[in-house]
């Protein structure tokens, strides 16, 4: 039954103030068997299935991403990774009154 | 010949753009019907005591999944959104919205009171037991 493949994923690319969202199609793969590494501003998603499907998808990531906080959760064969962006975006600045 | 007319292109001067040649008008059909909504697949696999359906339903919850059996006929109908979250802006876009809708009239060897339907991680599977009278029995030869 084992049959080697390789599928690229494919990937919706969502962002807002806070974070980048990374959302990839992974049908019939469990949580244990995702792989989702930071490497050197490099986001590789990866999955093998029972069956020997193997999905995968390397990405570059800009550089305000904090790879110390990205998240992944797998919901209805779907891997939804959250890249929080680093430091706030705007920084307000006291005015003071002379 | 309904199925081979081309439509109406003079308005864009395109009308002589297209030979009445009938094998043009062959390959164009045959093209737009490749493109009827045929994915995702729908995978069947049969075995002695049963047939097994399965499909990969990447962001189908079990909600959004309806099976149901009526008579002979099993309709299965599915829908997956892929839109952008709220608060949220697209970067790139390359999973679509997708309806998976199927039809199938079972044969008289399936038991339609016993199939079973299960969805998991993405993945849908149905079971379509054979009655035990259509299996095919081993007849021991007597010597």
């Amino acid at each position: 039954m084992s049959q080697k493949k390789i599928v690229p994923l494919a990937v919706d690319v969502f962002e807002n103030d806070a974070e980048l969202l990374v959302v990839a199609d992974l049908p019939g793969v469990t949580q244990d068997k995702v792989d989702a590494r930071i490497e050197q501003q490099r986001l590789s998603v990866s999955a093998t299935r029972a069956d020997g499907v193997t999905f995968e998808r390397t990405f570059r990531v800009p550089a305000e991403v904090d790879a110390e906080r990205v998240t992944a959760t797998l919901k209805d064969g779907v891997v939804s990774v959250k890249l929080p962006k680093v430091g706030p975006k705007t920084r307000q600045i006291p005015v003071s009154a002379t | 010949m309904l199925l081979f007319t081309r439509p109406n292109r003079s308005k864009n001067g395109l009308s002589g753009y297209f030979p009445p040649d009938p094998f043009a008008m062959l390959d164009r059909f045959e093209r737009e019907f490749a493109r009827t909504p045929s994915w995702p697949e729908l995978n069947v696999h049969e075995d002695k005591d049963k047939i097994t359906l399965s499909a990969e339903l990447p962001g189908v919850s079990a909600s959004a999944l309806d099976v149901s059996v009526n008579e002979r006929t099993l309709t299965i109908l599915a829908k997956a959104s892929a839109v952008a979250p709220e608060g949220y802006e697209t970067r790139r876009k390359e999973r679509v919205n997708y309806t998976f809708s199927r039809e199938l009239t079972l044969g008289e060897q399936i038991d339609a009171s016993a199939i079973t339907a299960s969805l998991k991680d993405g993945v849908m599977t149905i079971t379509l037991p054979k009655r035990p009278e259509s299996q095919p029995k081993k007849i021991a030869i007597s010597t």
